[in-house]
């Protein structure tokens, strides 16, 4: 809503998303009220503690919430013009897997241990691009050669792949249809650094060769650095600050923002101890009036408790939600 | 607490009884039991609740026959059971056949042999006829006979015939001589027909596999097996060329009134109940609880209805091994529990009644050869708890002060046990029932340690003598007698009874058993047989159970199985 | 693989062995003895002393038990005291009644109950998973003699739609089976329905629905068989339990099967009955856990690569 990029261009806009989840008689709020658009061919960073609600956001835009826990799904999300919560579910399912994929966090638990790993790709492939069984096992053959897995280990099971190995996997089931937008939402976190680093390359790889789109969910400040073009703060189920990498890195203007900047260890300083943001985000079940951070914020004023605070806009490209930042 | 609660049940059964208008002198009116002298089985009860029509006069095709146990062997000298007792005599012959329970010598009929002639007392001269063949043509002659008997003691267990029976002297192929160990009524009786002799050819037992005996003997009576499925189903066919073609010398045994006997293995009581009014058999054997479905003192329409027997008696034995027993040793406490024990209550607790049971009133029922018709509705130990509680206390016991074990078997109905408990606490006992299954049950009845009261079925195979014999003669028992009594006086008794067996032997003996008081015969239940109305009458055999080839059919009877 | 179904087969033969022994030492032990049963009341101490000799029973234990192991070693399991016949011979023939019995029981039991609990997972705590598991824990608590019953009255005796006891053709085993197999449906139905609930809460059905794969496909092919496992070990156990003979359907039924011919063995003390009966059963149920198990290798690749790797190491 805040934002003036012209519509025709964004391949998906989220607009106003709200989720709750039922959990024993309460409402968990776990997206507030997140907004923003993603361009074809590019990478937005969603950042974020655990349990700021980008898992949420995520599987919103899939339709793949929990339906028993789910209570509520508000606002609405654009993809290429559609209405996607809206629309009714035999539309949806053709584009999850075609035109939207998503690679998930835990390698370890993404993958059906009863089927080999071929024809776990080979099956989306089947679904959307109608080819017969021995088609689209050469297909998926290929597809695991393309993220370095090597045809002599196609029908092997997962349990007896590493856990790097399994990621390419579920990285090579996302990508198997070439899809527009790519969700990963978190797809580094359960491996180790230097693999880390392999998958990311990999990642990047294919996506310029494909032009997909992603949306990467992560709370890694160093992935974001590597891999995104735009940046979303996340916290509370809102977005905080908003805007380029450039914008972002350079100039970040949101306490929260900050504090996250200033809990990396710095090479160059010499520091004692670390220091990181002071207190717990609030509890999703119960968040407070006004700004979800102000009870941790340095700058809090009264203000700031007492009504939602709107996102400000810095420059072109740059928004934060905060009452105590100003232009500069 | 308990003695009042239990005068209170046996008040309460009374007084029902008596509301009931309950048959008190049981017996005689309606049962189809034979008094003293025997009688021909199935005469009475045996109503037709339609009008059925007229006998067929040529043999009719097919009968299915409700079985009620489904374990037993019909090769020629397996062991009893009950089933067997149906039809053993369908497929193998016997000397003589008995045509009822407790038929004598001479009321029997002749069937393998042409004649038993009585030599002398421990003697018997039989002549077989001298055309006989078994279904596979060999001949029958005395070699077989002798064959058969020893092959019946050691293979069929058929004790009695090493107890009777000396030896056979083979005088030729049709002529031989009983020897006997001993004499009295029922014994030659037994050697000559009892319902489980079997008669096969020595040559082709011998000679034929375990799986030709078990499903396709040679058989000598008047059917032969066409299928056996064991412990489902066996089908019977009349044998074409049975070998006594002279239709005025056939016996009730090879009577071929119908071709082909289906039986069918029904063990649940319910079940055989269910098939016949489901059309599925054309006749069976049902419990006393399922009468009612078939009869209300006459027969439903469509249904014939046969009553017949009690052959067993339910009895109470006392404990009578000295120092084993508080009863034992002390006339007074045995007096209050036989005085105690309500024999129609009881009978009544087992959920029998007037039309499924009667009470005794000997160590006997009413069904066998030399059971008085004066002793029905005398004193024989009439239920009477004053006097009951009386000798209890005349016994200086205070009450609750004796314990007695009863001593009965698990298949027992629950109120027979409940009943007889209550019984022997209004009198003043506490009672420990021990209920055991029939096969601990017997270990534990020849051990004088373990019981105080004993609750068994006796049976006899005709005489009651021969009831007596078996339980009262010491030779048959390690200790004594059935209940452990050592009373040579009793014992004489027994043999005049068993082998003169004159009207006088009898009641001295019964007389006598009174005295010591330390039996009691409670009830006996009927034989409950049902069958189709379009049977016009159930012949039964010599122990009460259905002879099927002897059935009456109406005429055109079309059988109901499939 | 084939090497762990070998090793598997040879565990089985100390099994019986054992089985045969104790069962043995058991009879031995349990008071009471058939010859009595044989002979009937009018026995005479000494006629009871020779039968038992004639049957050996009057030999001390471990002869007694030499013997009856060198018997078996040849397949020999003996003859009935009271029927006379090889015992191996009617278990044989009997068996193939209780086969059907408790195969097309199995079948009826999956066949209705996994569906079942299928449609309780996916609705889970909604009126209709309520409603089915109610029904289901009915059938359990029904007594399997009272049912069998209730439907032969029904359908037999009312309706005439089909035969009340016997054997024959397939209309003849209908009621037993149904009979047979509501009870066991509960337990199935319950198997299915936490299984399916652990399993579809998985990351790889979330996988699945990603790819865009109909919800029926994830429900039946990716969180099925996963959930297999358990379901599969109580189906197992239930088939080798009805296998062992449901007496109480045989015995209302009149279905001559292993049941009634084990029942009617304990209770004459048929010492030989008896003891191959057992036998017979603890074979077919390890071979039952055999099957089950090599079931598992098929459904989960991991067990089977267990499986390999026990028998490598040996």
């Amino acid at each position: 809503m805040e934002h003036k990029k012209t519509e025709g261009q964004d391949l998906i806009s989220v607009k106003n998303l709200y989720v709750e989840y039922k959990s024993g008689g309460e409402t968990i709020h776990a997206v507030n009220g997140v907004s923003f658009d993603l361009e074809a061919g590019k990478t937005i960073g969603l950042v974020g503690e655990t349990g700021a609600g980008k898992t949420s956001i995520a599987r919103a835009i899939l339709r793949i919430l929990p339906d028993h826990a789910t209570k509520r799904v508000g606002g609405e999300i654009f993809f290429k013009g559609k209405e996607l919560l809206g629309l009714p579910e035999q539309e949806m399912r053709p584009l999850r897997g075609k035109s939207i994929s998503m690679i998930f966090q835990d390698p370890m638990t993404a993958l059906n241990p009863v089927k080999t790993v071929v024809e776990q790709i080979a099956e989306g492939i089947r679904l959307h691009q109608n080819m017969n069984r021995k088609d689209s096992l050469r297909a998926a053959i290929k597809m695991l050669e393309t993220v370095g897995i090597s045809q002599d280990r196609a029908y092997e099971y997962p349990h007896q792949f590493s856990g790097g190995m399994k990621q390419r996997v579920v990285i090579a089931i996302a990508l198997a249809c070439n899809p527009e937008l790519l969700i990963a939402d978190e797809p580094t976190t359960a491996l180790d650094v230097t693999i880390q680093a392999q998958v990311l390359d990999l990642m990047k790889k294919l996506q310029e060769e494909l032009g997909t789109a992603m949306i990467l969910i992560t709370h890694d400040l160093g992935v974001v650095a590597g891999v995104c073009d735009t940046v979303a703060v996340v916290y509370a189920g809102e977005l905080v600050e908003y805007g380029t990498k450039e914008d972002l890195f350079d100039h970040p203007r949101h306490p929260y923002t900050k504090g996250l900047f200033g809990a990396l260890p710095d090479l160059s300083k010499d520091v004692n101890r670390l220091s990181p943001v002071e207190g717990l985000p609030p509890d999703p079940s119960s968040l407070p009036v006004g700004c979800a951070f102000a009870s941790r914020c340095g700058y809090a004023t009264d203000k700031c408790q007492k009504g939602h605070v709107e996102m400000k806009r810095f420059g072109d490209t740059h928004y934060v939600r905060c009452n105590c930042c100003e232009e500069g | 607490m308990k003695k009042i609660s239990g005068a209170i049940l046996a008040a309460a059964l009374s007084i029902s009884l008596i509301g009931c208008g309950g048959n008190a002198s049981g017996s005689g009116a309606n049962s189809a039991a034979g008094a003293s002298g025997g009688q021909s089985g199935g005469a009475a009860q045996n109503g037709t609740g339609a009008a059925a029509g007229t006998a067929a006069s040529g043999q009719v095709d097919k009968v299915v026959v409700g079985l009620t146990a489904s374990s037993f062997d019909v090769s020629p000298f397996g062991t009893n059971s009950i089933p067997r007792q149906w039809l053993a005599q369908n497929l193998y012959g016997s000397l003589y056949c008995m045509p009822y329970y407790g038929a004598t010598l001479e009321e029997m009929e002749p069937w393998l042999a042409k004649s038993i002639e009585k030599v002398d007392d421990t003697t018997y001269s039989v002549e077989l006829y001298d055309y006989i063949h078994d279904s596979k043509g060999n001949a029958i002659t005395s070699e077989d006979i002798v064959f058969s008997y020893e092959h019946l003691f050691t293979d069929a267990q058929e004790t009695r015939i090493n107890t009777y029976l000396d030896y056979i002297e083979v005088v030729d192929d049709q002529h031989m001589l009983f020897h006997l160990k001993k004499y009295g009524p029922g014994v030659m009786e037994f050697l000559a027909g009892n319902y489980t002799l079997t008669i096969c050819d020595k040559d082709w037992f011998e000679g034929a596999s375990e799986e030709e005996r078990m499903n396709d003997p040679a058989v000598t009576g008047a059917y032969k097996i066409a299928s056996y499925t064991p412990g489902a189903e066996l089908v019977l066919e009349a044998v074409e060329d049975y070998w006594q073609t002279d239709e005025s010398l056939r016996c009730s045994a090879d009577t071929q009134n119908v071709k082909t006997i289906q039986y069918k293995v029904i063990t649940e009581n319910s079940m055989r109940s269910i098939a016949l009014e489901n059309h599925e058999i054309d006749a069976t054997v049902v419990d006393a609880s399922e009468l009612k479905r078939f009869y209300d003192g006459s027969a439903l329409p469509g249904w014939n209805v046969n009553i017949t027997g009690g052959v067993f008696c339910n009895t109470i034995f006392v404990n009578m091994d000295s120092g084993k027993s508080p009863l034992a040793d002390d006339e007074n406490l045995r007096k209050a529990v036989l005085y105690a024990l309500d024999s129609e209550s009881i009978m009544y607790g087992g959920d029998y009644d007037e039309s499924t049971a009667e009470v005794c009133y000997s160590f006997g029922t009413s069904a066998m050869n030399g059971y008085q018709e004066s002793w029905v509705g005398s004193d024989y130990w009439g239920y009477d708890p004053a006097k009951a509680k009386e000798c209890y206390q005349a016994s200086g016991h205070a009450d609750g002060q004796v314990t007695i074990r009863l001593l009965s078997r698990t298949s027992i109905a629950d109120g027979i046990h409940s009943v007889i408990i209550a019984n022997l606490q209004a009198a003043g006992f506490k009672v420990e029932l021990l209920s055991y299954d029939q096969a601990l049950f017997n270990s534990y009845k020849n051990d004088s340690s373990q019981w105080d009261l004993i609750l068994d079925n006796k049976g006899a195979t005709g005489p009651i003598v021969s009831c007596w014999d078996n339980n009262f003669n010491p030779a048959g028992y390690t200790n004594g007698s059935v209940c452990f009594t050592h009373d040579d006086h009793l014992t004489e008794l027994l043999t005049k009874a068993t082998t003169e067996g004159s009207t006088e032997d009898i009641q001295a003996f019964h007389e006598y058993l009174k005295e010591i008081a330390c039996v009691k015969g409670l009830f006996t239940t009927y034989n409950l047989m049902i069958a189709q109305d379009g049977i016009l009458e159930q012949k039964v055999n010599g122990n009460m159970m259905p002879r099927v080839n002897a059935y009456v059919f109406a005429e055109g009877y079309q059988s109901v199985g499939k | 693989m084939i090497r762990y179904i070998g090793k598997r087969l040879l565990q089985m033969i100390p099994i019986l062995l054992t089985v045969a022994i104790l069962i043995f030492t058991l009879m031995y032990f349990v008071p009471g003895d058939p010859v009595e049963i044989m002979l009937g009341d009018t026995a005479t101490p000494e006629q009871i002393a020779a039968a038992r000799a004639k049957f050996g029973l009057d030999k001390p234990y471990l002869i007694r038990l030499w013997n009856y192991l060198v018997g078996i070693v040849h397949l020999d399991f003996g003859t009935s005291y009271l029927q006379g016949s090889s015992v191996a011979s009617e278990l044989f023939l009997r068996f193939p009644r209780t086969l059907t019995l408790a195969s097309l029981s199995i079948l009826f039991t999956i066949v209705v109950g996994i569906p079942i609990g299928i449609q309780c997972a996916i609705h889970a705590n909604k009126l209709s998973d309520k409603i089915w598991m109610f029904l289901t824990m009915l059938g359990n608590s029904m007594p399997g003699f009272w049912l069998a019953l209730l439907l032969v009255i029904l359908f037999s005796v009312k309706l005439g739609l089909l035969p009340s006891n016997g054997t024959g053709g397939l209309e003849y085993y209908i009621l037993p089976v149904v009979a047979n197999s509501i009870g066991s449906l509960a337990d199935i139905a319950r198997q299915t329905r936490s299984s399916m609930l652990e399993v579809i809460r998985s990351d790889y059905v979330v996988t699945a629905r990603a790819k865009g794969l109909p919800e029926k496909e994830v429900i039946w092919k990716h969180a099925l068989p996963n959930a297999l496992i358990p379901i599969i070990t109580v189906c197992g156990s239930r088939f080798g339990f009805m296998l062992g003979g449901t007496v109480i359907i045989e015995s209302v039924f009149s279905i001559p099967g292993i049941g009634m011919y084990m029942v009617n063995g304990i209770n004459s003390r048929d010492y030989p009955v008896v003891q191959g009966s057992i036998i017979y059963i603890a074979f077919i149920f390890a071979f039952i856990m055999l099957i089950t198990d090599l079931i598992y290798a098929y459904v989960d690749p991991r067990i089977k690569a267990q499986y390999v790797k026990s028998v490598k190491k040996a």
